[in-house]
C-alpha cells in the first residue's frame, strides 16, 4: 500500500469516527487540530483504524503518536 | 517515619546535607551520582525499617521482581504480553493479599455464618503506591514505550524514593527513570523553590486539615447528635479537610524532592472548580488518574471497542459511549477500593463511576443539541455538593453509617450546634486560593485556570522572612495532637 | 566564595530574627500568658505575674488581666479584704477561655451581690495540689461562708487520702530547666506547649492507658471508705477551724456515643460513696454529671469545647460556666437551709 492509498483510507476513517467529511489528513495534523478528538475518541478512532487495515496496535503505540504522520508510518509498517 | 514525626526532620537534614556533601566534594560524576543514589535508597530503607523492619524483605522482594519481570517481558518477543501479565497478577495479588485478605475472609465468614478471624494483616508501608509504579513500569516496557531498567538501584529507587514512598505523588519510568540516570545536582534555585512548596504544604496539613478533621471526626462518629448547620458544614468541609490533608502532604513530598534535584509530578490542581465528575479527577490525585486511566482505563475501553467493531453500525452507533461507560465503571470501582477496604469504599468508587457515566451521557446529548459546556457558577457548587455528597462513604466506616449520616442531614432534629471555627476558616482559604489563580489566570490571559504556585523569592529578606514566619505560624496554629492522615494506611 | 556565604547566612539570620519577632508580635493576641512567679503565701504552687495582660486563641477567644495578685479576678485583693466564696481549683476556674464575666466565679459573684467572691483558680492544680495548699489559703483569706474546691477527679489511691492534708509542703512544682528558659518569650511558650501536645499524643498512640493523674501501675487499694472518710473527717475539722464550709465540686469528662447519647466519663459508684461519705462528715459535695446529662439530653449543649478546639473536650465553656455556677449555688442553698436551722441569716 502506498502511503497516498493510506492517506485515502485513513481520510475515511476520520470522517465516519468525527462525523464530518470536510476532514482531510495530513502528516502534521494532531489532536489540536480536530474540534471533538480528546483522548476517548482517540481510542474510537485507533480501534476503527485498526479495523480499517486489519492490523492491530498495541497500547504503547496508540498512546504515544503525536500526529497523524506517525500513525502512518505505523501503518506502513503494520501493513508491510 | 513520615511529615507527621517530628524525628522525620533531623533525619531529613542530614540526608540533604549527604547529599550536598557528594555534591560539593566528590568531583567525578560518576561516583557522585553513584553515591547520591545509594544514600537515597539507605535512607528509604532506613524510613521502611523504622516502620517495621521485616517490611523492608518484603519491599525489597517486589523490586526484584519487578526488575527481574522487565528484563524478562523485554527479552520475551511475542509472549511479552503473556509474561507480563504473569508478573502483573502476581504484584496485584500480592497487594491484594495484604490489603484484602482478612477483609474477605471475614465477609466470607459472615456469610456463611461463621465467626470471622481477628487477624489484620499489616500492609508493607507504601505498599499501595509502589506495587502500583512496578506495575506501570512493567506495562510500559511491555508495550514497548522504553526499554527496561538495567540498573537495579535506578529501578529500586523509582520504586521506594522515600519522599514520595507513603503517598505518592505516583511516578512514571519515562519521568523518573531519566532523572535518575542524569546526575541531578541540587541547586539553589530547586532548593528554594522546594522548600516554599514544602512550607505551603505543611501549612495547609497541620493548621488546616489537623483542626478541620478534629471536628470532622466528632461530627461523623454521632451524626445524630449534632444540629441540621452543623451537619451541613461538616458534610461541605469533608472534602476540603481531605485535600488540605493530601495535597498538603503531597506538596510537601514534591518540595523535598526537589530540594533534592528531583521532579515530581503535581497531585492536585484547583479540583473544586469543576462541573463534573471526569473533570474532577483530572484535578484530583492527578497521578492516580494518570495511572488508571494508562493501565486500567484505556486497555479496557480499547479491548470494549475492539468487542463492538464486529456489530452493527446501528448498534455502534446506538451504543457509542457503552466501552468508555462500561470502562469508567469498573475504573472507579477500582479507584474505590484502591482507597480503602470495606463496601463503602466500593460504593465510594461506583458512585464516582456512575456519576461518570450520567454526565458523559447528558454531556453528549446536550452537545449533540448544540449547547455549550461552559463553567459558570451554579454547576460548580452543584458538583461540590455532588462530590461531598459521594464523599461521605469515605469518611465512614461502613455503608450503614454513610445512610444514618444522609438521614442525620434531612431529617430534621435537634443536636449540638458547633460552627467549626476552622471549618469556615478552611473554606474560606478554598476561596482564596482560587481567586488567586483567578487573578494569575487574568494578568497571564491563560485559557485554563490553574493553581498557583508558591513564588516567593528566597534570596531577598522579605521573602525568607515570610517563609520562615509561614513555618513558625504552622508551628503555632497548627493541631499536633492525635493526628488522622487517611492516605497514610497505604 | 566565604564572601558570599557570609552574605547569605548574614541575610537568613536576619530573617529570621525578623519573622521570631512577627511570630512573637502574634502570639501577643494568640497565646500571651503571664510570667510565671513563685507565691510566696503557698495559697498555690506560684502565681501570674500581677496586672499582667493575658490573652488565649488556642482554645476560645478571650483576654484579660491578672489582679494585683495575678490571679484571674474582676478586681484585686488588698491585704485584710473580707472574702465569703473562696473559689479553689484548677484551670477550669482560672477560666482563661472564656472573657471573665463568664467564668464560675464571675456569674457567683453576680448572682452573690452581697457576698464577696474571691477566685485562685490555676492551671494544673489537681485536687491534690489544692489539697496540700488549702491550710494555706484558708490562713490568708478567711472565706466566711464558703470554700469550693473544683476538680476533675477524684480517684486516688488510699495512702493519698491518708497523707495529703497532713503534710506541710507548701512549695511549688518543679518546673523543668527548658520551660524556665522560653518562660521569658510568648512564642516559644507556645512551642514548647505544642511539643507536649505532640509528645502526649505520641505516647498516646503508642501506649494503652489513656487515664491519667491517679493511675498507679500497682494494685494500690484506692478511694476505700475508710481512708476516704478519714480524709473527709480531717477535711471538716480543718474547715470548722477556719470558720468556713467546704464544697468539693467535681465535673467529670463526657463524649458522645455513636448512637448520639452522651457518656459522662465517671465511676458511679465511687461518686456515690463519696457523696455519701461527704454527706456524714457536713462537706459539700457537688456532682455535675446529672446536669450535664440533662443539659444536653434538654438543651444540647456540652460543658466542654469551643468551636476553634474540639467538640465536648477541653475546658469549659460558657455554657459549662452556667451550669456549675448554677449547680454550686444550689449546693450553697442547700446547705445554708440545712443550717438554718441553727442559724438565723440566709443566703441572700
Amino acid at each position: 500500500m502506498t502511503r497516498a492509498d493510506i492517506y485515502r483510507k485513513l481520510d475515511e476513517v476520520f470522517q465516519d469516527v468525527f462525523d464530518d467529511e470536510s476532514i482531510h489528513v495530513s502528516d502534521e495534523t494532531t489532536a489540536n487540530d480536530i474540534e471533538d478528538w480528546d483522548s476517548l475518541e482517540h481510542i474510537n478512532l485507533m480501534v476503527a483504524v485498526e479495523n480499517a487495515f486489519g492490523i492491530k496496535f498495541n497500547m504503547g503505540q496508540i498512546g504515544s503518536l503525536k500526529n497523524v504522520g506517525e500513525m502512518v508510518d505505523l501503518i506502513e509498517k503494520k501493513v508491510g | 517515619m513520615s511529615f507527621n514525626d517530628l524525628g522525620f526532620y533531623p533525619f531529613l537534614l542530614l540526608i540533604l546535607l549527604g547529599l550536598f556533601g557528594v555534591q560539593v566534594l566528590i568531583k567525578k560524576e560518576q561516583t557522585a551520582l553513584l553515591i547520591r543514589k545509594i544514600l537515597l535508597l539507605f535512607s528509604s530503607f532506613a524510613v521502611i525499617w523504622c516502620y517495621r523492619p521485616s517490611f523492608c524483605l518484603s519491599t525489597a522482594a517486589v523490586i526484584l521482581i519487578t526488575y527481574v519481570g522487565g528484563r524478562l517481558i523485554e527479552r520475551a518477543g511475542t509472549g511479552r504480553m503473556r509474561i507480563a501479565g504473569l508478573f502483573v497478577t502476581a504484584l496485584v495479588l500480592w497487594l491484594g493479599y495484604f490489603k484484602y485478605f482478612s477483609f474477605l475472609l471475614n465477609t466470607f465468614c459472615t456469610l456463611i455464618g461463621q465467626p470471622g478471624t481477628l487477624i489484620r494483616i499489616a500492609a508493607p508501608i507504601g505498599i499501595s503506591f509502589y506495587i502500583f509504579t512496578a506495575v506501570g513500569y512493567l506495562l510500559d516496557v511491555a508495550w514497548e514505550k522504553y526499554p527496561a531498567e538495567r540498573n537495579l538501584l535506578n529501578l529500586s529507587l523509582m520504586l521506594v524514593f522515600f519522599p514520595k514512598l507513603l503517598c505518592g505523588p505516583l511516578v512514571r519510568g519515562d519521568e523518573f527513570l531519566p532523572q535518575l540516570r542524569e546526575n541531578r545536582r541540587m541547586s539553589a534555585d530547586r532548593f528554594m523553590s522546594g522548600i516554599q512548596l514544602f512550607a505551603f504544604g505543611f501549612f495547609k496539613k497541620v493548621v488546616l486539615a489537623n483542626h478541620m478533621a478534629r471536628f470532622l471526626d466528632s461530627v461523623f462518629f454521632a451524626p445524630s447528635a449534632f444540629s441540621m448547620s452543623t451537619l451541613w458544614l461538616a458534610m461541605l468541609s469533608n472534602m476540603p479537610a481531605l485535600y488540605f490533608d493530601f495535597s498538603g502532604y503531597s506538596d510537601m513530598a514534591i518540595g523535598v524532592s526537589r530540594m533534592m534535584g528531583y521532579d515530581l509530578r503535581s497531585n492536585f490542581n484547583l479540583p473544586f472548580i469543576t462541573t463534573n465528575i471526569s473533570d474532577f479527577w483530572s484535578r484530583w490525585h492527578i497521578t492516580l488518574t494518570d495511572w488508571l486511566q494508562s493501565y486500567l482505563f484505556n486497555p479496557l475501553a480499547v479491548r470494549f471497542r475492539r468487542m463492538m467493531a464486529g456489530k452493527p453500525k446501528a448498534f455502534r452507533k446506538k451504543y457509542k459511549l457503552l466501552p468508555e461507560c462500561a470502562a469508567a465503571v469498573i475504573t472507579f470501582f477500582v479507584s474505590g477500593v484502591w482507597h480503602g477496604v470495606g463496601f463503602n469504599f466500593a460504593i465510594f468508587g461506583l458512585l464516582h463511576g456512575i456519576f461518570y457515566v450520567i454526565q458523559k451521557v447528558y454531556g453528549q446529548a446536550r452537545k449533540a443539541k448544540g449547547k455549550a459546556s461552559g463553567l459558570r457558577f451554579v454547576p460548580v457548587l452543584a458538583s461540590f455538593l455532588l462530590i461531598n455528597l459521594i464523599q461521605v462513604f469515605f469518611r465512614t466506616e461502613t455503608p450503614g453509617e454513610a445512610v444514618r449520616f444522609y438521614q442525620a442531614l434531612i431529617v430534621p432534629h435537634a443536636g449540638v450546634f458547633f460552627p467549626s471555627f476552622w471549618c469556615l476558616i478552611g473554606l474560606a482559604a478554598l476561596c482564596g486560593e482560587i481567586i488567586l489563580a483567578r487573578m494569575e489566570q487574568r494578568k497571564q490571559g491563560s485559557a485554563e485556570l490553574n493553581a498557583v504556585q508558591p513564588r516567593l523569592n528566597l534570596r531577598t529578606v522579605p521573602g525568607m522572612t515570610a517563609l520562615l514566619f509561614l513555618i513558625g505560624l504552622a508551628l503555632a496554629l497548627g493541631y499536633f495532637g492525635e493526628s488522622y492522615f487517611v492516605y497514610e494506611q497505604f | 566564595m566565604m564572601g558570599r556565604i557570609v552574605k547569605v547566612t548574614g541575610k537568613i539570620c536576619l530573617s529570621g530574627i525578623l519573622a521570631f519577632l512577627a511570630l512573637t508580635l502574634f502570639c501577643m493576641a494568640y497565646y500571651h500568658l503571664p510570667a510565671r512567679l513563685e507565691d510566696p503565701d503557698g495559697v498555690t504552687d506560684f502565681r501570674w505575674a500581677g496586672h499582667a495582660f493575658y490573652s488565649r486563641g488556642t482554645e476560645g477567644f478571650a483576654a484579660g488581666r491578672t489582679n494585683n495578685e495575678g490571679y484571674i479576678n474582676e478586681s484585686d485583693y488588698l491585704p485584710g479584704d473580707p472574702v465569703d466564696v473562696l473559689v479553689i481549683g484548677s484551670s477550669h476556674m482560672e477560666a482563661l477561655q472564656v472573657p471573665e464575666k463568664e467564668s464560675t466565679a464571675a456569674i457567683l459573684r453576680k448572682r452573690l451581690p452581697d457576698l464577696a467572691v474571691y477566685n485562685v483558680g490555676l492551671s494544673n492544680h489537681d485536687f491534690l495540689t489544692c489539697m496540700r495548699h488549702l491550710p494555706a489559703a484558708l490562713n490568708k483569706y478567711h472565706p466566711a461562708r464558703f470554700t469550693i474546691i473544683e476538680t476533675v477527679n477524684l480517684i486516688f489511691p488510699d495512702y493519698e487520702f491518708e497523707s495529703i492534708l497532713r503534710r506541710n509542703e507548701t512549695g511549688g512544682t518543679e518546673r523543668s530547666r527548658v520551660y524556665e528558659l522560653v518562660q521569658k518569650n510568648h512564642y516559644l511558650r507556645l512551642l514548647y506547649s505544642q511539643l507536649e501536645s505532640y509528645r502526649k499524643s505520641q505516647a498516646g498512640a503508642q501506649g494503652d492507658n489513656a487515664d491519667n493523674i491517679s493511675d498507679s501501675p500497682d494494685a494500690a487499694p484506692k478511694n476505700s471508705a475508710e481512708a476516704v472518710g478519714r480524709f473527709l473527717s480531717q477535711l471538716h475539722d480543718l474547715a470548722q477551724a477556719a470558720g468556713t464550709k467546704i464544697i468539693i465540686a467535681y465535673h467529670p469528662k463526657a463524649s458522645i456515643n455513636a448512637d448520639g447519647s452522651l457518656q459522662v466519663w465517671s465511676d458511679v459508684s465511687t461518686m456515690r460513696q463519696f457523696d455519701e461519705l461527704c454527706h456524714q462528715h457536713g462537706i459539700g459535695f457537688l456532682d455535675l454529671s446529672d446536669r450535664i446529662q440533662t443539659e444536653y439530653q434538654q438543651r444540647n449543649v456540652l460543658p466542654y469545647g469551643f468551636i476553634n478546639s474540639a467538640v465536648g473536650s477541653g475546658h469549659f465553656n460558657a455554657e459549662g460556666h452556667r451550669m456549675f455556677a448554677d449547680e454550686l449555688l444550689r449546693i450553697m442553698e442547700e446547705m445554708e437551709r440545712a443550717d438554718s436551722a441553727e442559724r438565723s441569716e440566709p443566703l441572700r
